[in-house]
């Protein structure tokens, strides 16, 4: 009869627990995005206002409009001038053109709503009153979101975008098919046959991982230059059909070790060979870590900055990686193309991420390897 | 209904296979082939091939470097330049150099020095050519691109600190624009008098001045270089130094007419200074294009000098734009013919009037056609004079070992660490004998000695 009655604090528990579990996750997504939220903000924003207003998150403009049209204008000063009603606040305006997209006033949040004194906003003089600029009532005035959408089109066109697009592609596709299909091939033989010294290669495989890249640079390097290599695709892709990624030979290892060898044994009794076991039973079998060990590879070789830099030496070969520092120089940064043309970079990537969440974690689950 | 659904997702699902194994194919095609048609190697049909490193630092700097390569073949039609571009000409360079495939022709800028091993010296071959000339380049400027005797570099240009200031904003405080010989102390007068709180709410609204970390090293230099001319000594912590860097701090921290450290970082400082929320700003020559987009009116300065014990020290800091050849060119003749073009009046005269640069030739510097473009800064003559006094930044081999040792040092006086700040002594007695150090180190090296 009990076991039917369900407390009143019991019963509390159970609606807030989920509450608070989701409260807490909501809030703790809310802060991992908020760098993203920032990107895309500064990537909407006018040329040198990013940083220059502290963080501000919507792309402001001030506007003049007069009911029936709206211009984006520059707030030039401030006057009392008479009116019918008594004095009445003036705003001094200039239209802007679509490239002068500076103020001349560094017009604090909520400005517009506060006193005219507390502005700051300098008197206007003769010479300001030229046929571009003229006197509008303060209420015509308003700050509004106006997102520099353009900022888009010509950070992918600075950067060419669609060259390094293409070339982007294909070093991520062969890298990435590369690695799959060596790296499974190696760890089926690590997984499935007893050899001596099985665990002792396996071990010096794993060792290769602690080796910094920037040790075997300069050797990788002599090696490709005596193939003429330099200057070309083949070396950001071409090492991947050679097995050298041991991080995901040790995933597809894992991942092989938790099949049982009873399905080895019924292919051979089906006169299945030892490659054909591999690519007609393991390999199918496999889908989780593949798509682990692609979305590894795909995010790698879609951000290597290193290889291209190093290999690459004409732009019409340069990946996106090596694109995006066209807008960050020794001395500036122009930060709306580079956040513009970020955000265009990494969509894939988090498109790709989300479009294989369910393989990624199961990958990671099954292989072993604690994310 | 159900029974067509059925039918088209059993189609569907008979289809994957060939749908999936369709795109892998197609992927591998269009893959393979934009990797066949990148490596297909050029054809120059040329004699002699050229390879020249360029940095990508803007896209300015990339067309820059484009239209000498294009403008070089147009009149050279037996030479092809090999156009290498770079975000990170350093360490492309290192791992050219270290796998033995180096360019004929570099431009790297500041820090060029930590190649010197590598480039070539030019010395005999001016010598031979009547067209180049020591003095059709600033002297400072031509010193800069030396390293001990040896001349490893043409110059084209030379970036030197100038102070920006904001005439709508002197114009409001009714102060007078800065002078060419204006001092520190009419310029920490002016900076108090530019500070504004508008709300009064105690939070600075507007700066006077904003010098960045960047120019503390140059601030190092007012009573010379940082080591004797052969480099054998340190000499970082002089009187001068001690008493320059302590009016610098009173200026963040006591003053407060200048944003502090983590302000500027945080909102930027070419940005601060383009919204107008500083009135004077520290930069070199890059910053004009940017600043000549602004609405407000601004024109540029030199650096002030500072009186101490009744004289005048006065310095800025010179980034010296040059182009090397590489000792082990194949081509040392073209090399040679294409730097001294690049760095040539024409390229430099034609280059500085399209913004990309401040010549560091005398003639194009000073011609009417640069100093008056009609375009701003009214007088650009601040950044030609002031390469009468500028001071190269670290011109050491192991220069980058020095701002990397210097570099907490420096952060310890400017920002401070865990709620303490060095104070200008402290800070300059630690830097004495790490710079001593790797003095030493490098000439112990060399086999060299004190």
């Amino acid at each position: 009869m009990t076991g039917h009655v369900t407390k009143p604090g019991r019963a509390l528990r159970r609606l807030l627990a989920p509450l608070a579990a989701h409260a807490i996750l909501i809030a703790a997504t809310a802060v991992m995005l908020l760098p993203l939220a920032w990107m895309v903000s500064t990537s909407l924003k006018q040329s040198g206002i990013g940083l220059s207003r502290g963080i501000e998150w919507l792309p402001w403009r001030d506007a003049w409009t007069n009911g029936k049209e709206t211009v984006d204008v520059m707030v030039l000063g401030a006057r009392v001038a008479p009116g019918d009603g008594g004095e009445a606040v003036e705003v001094g305006i200039k239209s802007l053109a679509s490239r002068r997209r500076f103020t001349t006033v560094y017009v604090p949040e909520g400005a517009f709503e506060a006193e005219i004194e507390a502005w700051r906003i300098r008197p206007l003089t003769g010479e300001d009153e030229t046929a571009e600029a003229r006197w509008a009532p303060f209420a015509s005035v308003r700050r509004r979101v106006a997102p520099e959408w353009g900022n888009y089109r010509e950070a992918l066109e600075k950067m060419r975008f669609w060259v390094c697009l293409a070339n982007t592609l294909a070093i991520t596709f062969l890298g990435t098919a590369g690695t799959i299909l060596s790296c499974s091939l190696v760890a089926y033989g690590f997984a499935r046959f007893r050899f001596p010294g099985n665990n002792v290669l396996f071990l010096v495989l794993l060792s290769s991982m602690m080796l910094p890249s920037v040790v075997t640079m300069i050797p990788v390097y002599l090696l490709f230059r005596e193939l003429h290599w330099i200057d070309t695709l083949l070396p950001l892709f071409a090492p991947a059909w050679f097995s050298v990624n041991a991080f995901a030979v040790f995933l597809f290892r894992q991942y092989y070790m938790t099949l049982p060898f009873d399905l080895d044994d019924a292919a051979q009794i089906d006169g299945c060979s030892a490659l054909g076991t591999y690519w007609r039973v393991l390999l199918p079998l496999s889908r989780p870590v593949m798509a682990t060990v692609g979305i590894f590879c795909f995010t790698h070789y879609w951000l290597d900055f290193m290889g291209p830099l190093i290999y690459l030496n004409t732009s019409e070969k340069f990946t996106l990686a090596l694109g995006l520092y066209t807008f960050k120089g020794a001395y500036t940064t122009q930060w709306h193309y580079l956040m513009a043309a970020t955000l265009a970079v990494s969509l894939p990537c988090i498109v790709l991420f989300f479009a294989g969440q369910r393989f990624f974690v199961r990958g990671v689950v099954m292989s072993g390897l604690k994310a | 209904m159900i029974r067509r659904l059925e039918k088209i997702r059993r189609t569907v699902s008979a289809m994957g296979p060939v749908l999936f194994y369709g795109l892998l194919a197609a992927g591998f095609v269009l893959a393979g082939y934009q990797v066949w048609r990148t490596a297909r190697a050029e054809a120059p049909g040329r004699a002699i091939t050229l390879d020249f490193l360029w940095p990508t630092y803007t896209p300015q700097k990339v067309r820059y470097g484009e239209y000498l390569a294009q403008r070089y073949m147009e009149e050279h039609p037996d030479v092809y330049v090999n156009l290498i571009l770079t975000p990170d000409p350093y360490r492309k360079l290192q791992v050219m150099i270290a796998g033995r495939t180096t360019p004929d022709v570099v431009w790297m800028g500041v820090g060029w020095q930590q190649f010197a091993d590598a480039f070539l010296t030019l010395d005999e071959r001016v010598a031979a050519d009547p067209e180049v000339r020591a003095e059709n380049y600033f002297p400072r400027l031509w010193e800069s691109v030396q390293w001990r005797g040896n001349l490893l570099a043409l110059p084209s240009s030379g970036q030197v600190g100038v102070i920006y200031y904001n005439k709508d904003l002197f114009d409001e405080a009714g102060l007078e624009y800065p002078a060419d010989d204006w001092t520190w102390d009419d310029m920490q007068r002016m900076a108090r008098a530019l500070t504004r709180d508008f709300d009064g709410d105690g939070a600075v609204d507007q700066y006077g001045l904003q010098l960045g970390q960047v120019y503390l090293v140059p601030f190092l230099l007012y009573d010379g270089q940082i080591a004797d001319p052969e480099w054998r000594s340190a000499r970082v912590d002089t009187p001068v130094s001690r008493a320059l860097l302590d009016r610098y701090q009173a200026l963040i921290y006591e003053d407060k007419v200048m944003p502090t450290p983590t302000t500027s970082q945080e909102l930027g400082m070419l940005p601060m200074f383009e919204a107008g929320r500083v009135a004077m700003h520290a930069a070199s020559g890059y910053a004009i294009e940017s600043f000549r987009k602004v609405q407000f009116d601004w024109d540029v300065v030199r650096f002030p000098a500072f009186e101490f014990e009744g004289q005048r020290y006065q310095a800025t800091g010179l980034w010296e734009e040059e182009f090397s050849i590489l000792w082990d060119t194949d081509a040392p003749d073209a090399a040679w013919d294409f730097a001294r073009w690049c760095a040539g009046h024409e390229m430099v005269r034609w280059a500085a009037l399209n913004g990309h640069i401040v010549p560091g030739r005398v003639e194009v510097a000073l011609s009417d056609e640069y100093l008056h473009s009609g375009r701003r800064p009214a007088h650009m003559r601040s950044f030609t004079d002031s390469l009468a006094f500028a001071v190269p930044i670290y011109p050491h081999p192991w220069l980058k070992r020095i701002g990397i040792e210097f570099e907490p040092v420096l952060e310890r006086y400017h920002v401070g660490t865990e709620g303490r700040r060095s104070t200008a002594a402290e800070a300059l007695a630690e830097l004495q004998p790490i710079l001593q150090k790797i003095l030493d180190e490098y000439n112990s090296e060399h086999n060299e000695t004190r």
